[in-house]
């Protein structure tokens, strides 16, 4: 008995150390970004390298912040990634709530229609959106950084599945109390939906802020850079500075990280929503 | 705006039916009110889904027989031809051989590190959500910020890893030098970034095992590593393959880090080609859009063979 029981124990301390291990391995490279990030040139090719910097050096992030390139950057990444979650998430959720809650001729035909496209990778269909932007004159501008994520497949699926859920009832009581569909829609539907939205809108506003292909694709002047093709521009502009790159990604994740520390739960659940998406 | 005239007309019959409603009849929904409702939303809808995803989906499956690039639109027909030059091209061949590669290993280990890792924090210990959060946190980066961090942890001379390597007496390594290293360094930062969602999608599934089926195996003395191998892979086995599924659809369409991290300023020898950066190369560097448009299918293809098995699976379970 009391040999199980050490067994336990050093099972558990095991457990314990694999995992602890793993951890420091997997969060190192963030802690070497931002350790090199905040070191002077010299020091940072010092060897052996300091883990911590002896002399700090706050001029990488300063030359950035003063950068209006740089600031460009983020800002077009939260103009076309925030356009393109609101209009996709509120297009996914009432065309879901019509696929959802409407008998009408044509309805499984076009849901069919619309989802069969979740299957059919981006990149299979990015040439014929380039040639359709170049005549429409949409390259280099938002809206045709824009365009392509305005509907979502996937989104419209997921809020269908969810409205789907609310009972009829509550729609037939609001019906006899004299609401109108669209009062329906905005009183009912959408305050029962709210967790939906924000996993939806969570999810949507990630794929497009990580989105670099189409951005490489349709964008060409650097004032149209998002944020994630000016930065993997630095690797060219600084060449070798590694402080300047490092101060750069800093930027460019710390957002990211806190945004994620505070939605934990829902981040996790609108990330792997993906899974479902496949 | 010529369009949406006709909407409008049921309005007139409205009056009528409050009418109806008013003398006692059971409310009827105004079937003029629904139909707008469904046409306003629909419409635009439906129409934006054409233009963005069904006809460009259509042409570039039309397109990939025909002549075709951006200066001179699209010219003749040519059949197969383009399929051809591609099935010719040695670069193509290579660049389907990286995809495959580099779906394999990324898959596989990131399958079963991921599992090990579920399994792990899914035990009564300490400091769980402190793991989690850690492991899951590659997997809400963008890949841009990630390959800039790990293209320095792999640089020759001060690059993180070779320092250790150095510091116990090892030989340096070349990360990104050649293209089978360059490929290798790819591989191991997208396990790096993926991990931490295959651990949520397997913790999911272990949770779902039932309690009883453990108490069982340790009434009967069974060992941990027996338990683990006899009850929770068999039961986890759909969710071993979906998690398979879901990773070799996403892996086949890399691009982001292969094309950050080899095929920059300083890429040159050691440049990694897969079939997505082979399909951008063609078609918006060298502007030959029906071969690009071919080999798209090709990738589309690979991919729907996979999504069928996926389907395939989700029937069974």
């Amino acid at each position: 008995m009391l040999n199980y029981r050490l067994q336990q124990r050093l099972y558990r301390i095991l457990t314990q150390v694999i995992l602890a291990v793993s951890s420091l391995i997997i969060i190192f490279p963030f802690f070497w970004m931002i350790s090199t990030s905040l070191k002077p040139d010299a020091e940072i090719l010092r060897i052996p390298p300091t883990l911590i910097p002896i002399h700090w050096n706050k001029g990488f992030y300063q030359e950035l912040l003063n950068d209006t390139v740089f600031l460009r950057y983020f800002l077009n990444s939260l103009i076309v990634a925030s356009t393109g979650t609101v209009i996709s998430t509120c297009n996914s959720l009432i065309a879901g709530f019509v696929f959802a809650k409407f008998r009408f001729r044509g309805r499984n035909v076009l849901f069919f229609l619309i989802l069969v496209t979740i299957m059919v990778p981006f990149q299979c269909y990015m040439i014929p959106l380039y040639v359709l932007a170049v005549r429409t004159s949409l390259v280099d501008t938002y809206a045709g950084l824009i365009f392509p994520i305005i509907v979502s497949s996937f989104g419209i699926f997921f809020m269908r599945q969810n409205i789907q859920t609310i009972p009829d009832s509550l729609l037939e009581a609001a019906k006899i109390d004299g609401a109108s569909i669209w009062g329906t829609f905005l009183r009912i539907v959408t305050p029962l939906s709210v967790s939906a939205i924000v996993i939806l809108g969570i999810f949507q506003f990630m794929t497009a802020w990580g989105d670099f292909i189409w951005p490489l694709v349709i964008t060409n002047s650097q004032k149209m850079f998002v944020l994630e093709l000016g930065l993997a521009r630095f690797i060219g502009e600084f060449s070798i500075d590694y402080g300047m790159i490092m101060a750069g990604a800093t930027l460019a994740i710390l957002p990211v990280v806190v945004v994620f520390l505070i939605f934990r739960r829902y981040v996790i659940e609108g990330m792997t929503l993906a899974g479902i998406k496949g | 705006m010529e369009g949406a005239t006709p909407l409008h007309l049921p309005d007139q019959g409205k009056p009528l039916r409050e009418t109806m409603q008013m003398t006692n009849r059971k409310p009827i929904s105004s079937v003029g009110e629904q139909t707008r409702f469904i046409l306003a939303v629909l419409i635009p809808t439906v129409l934006a889904f054409l233009i963005i995803r069904i006809i460009p989906i259509s042409q570039t499956l039309a397109f990939s027989f025909f002549r075709w690039n951006l200066i001179d639109g699209v010219g003749k027909f040519v059949g197969i031809k383009n399929y051809l030059t591609l099935f010719r091209d040695e670069i193509f061949y290579n660049a389907f051989l990286n995809t495959i590669s580099f779906t394999v290993f990324t898959t596989l280990v990131s399958v079963v590190l991921g599992l090990g890792f579920a399994y792990l924090i899914n035990q009564k210990i300490r400091f769980k959500s402190v793991y989690e959060t850690i492991i899951f946190v590659p997997v809400v980066l963008t890949f841009v910020p990630v390959c800039l961090i790990w293209m320095w942890m792999f640089e020759w001379d001060n690059g993180f890893i070779n320092l250790v390597l150095r510091g116990i007496g090892l030989p340096r390594v070349a990360w990104l030098s050649t293209p089978r290293m360059s490929l290798v360094s790819v591989i191991i930062v997208s396990i790096w970034k993926v991990i931490g969602y295959n651990m949520i999608i397997f913790s999911v599934g272990l949770k779902n095992i039932p309690a009883m089926y453990y108490e069982a195996a340790m009434i009967d003395g069974a060992s941990r590593w027996t338990t683990f191998r006899r009850i929770t892979l068999p039961l986890l086995r759909p969710i071993t393959l979906f998690v398979m599924v879901i990773s070799v659809i996403n892996n086949l369409k890399v691009f982001t880090q292969v094309y950050v991290m080899t095929h920059g300023a300083q890429g040159g020898g050691a440049q990694v080609e897969v079939l997505v950066s082979d399909i951008y190369a063609r078609s918006f560097i060298y502007f030959k859009m029906g071969v690009g448009a071919a080999e798209s299918i090709v990738l589309l293809l690979v991919v729907l063979l996979f999504t069928l098995i996926q389907f395939r699976m989700g029937k069974e379970r």
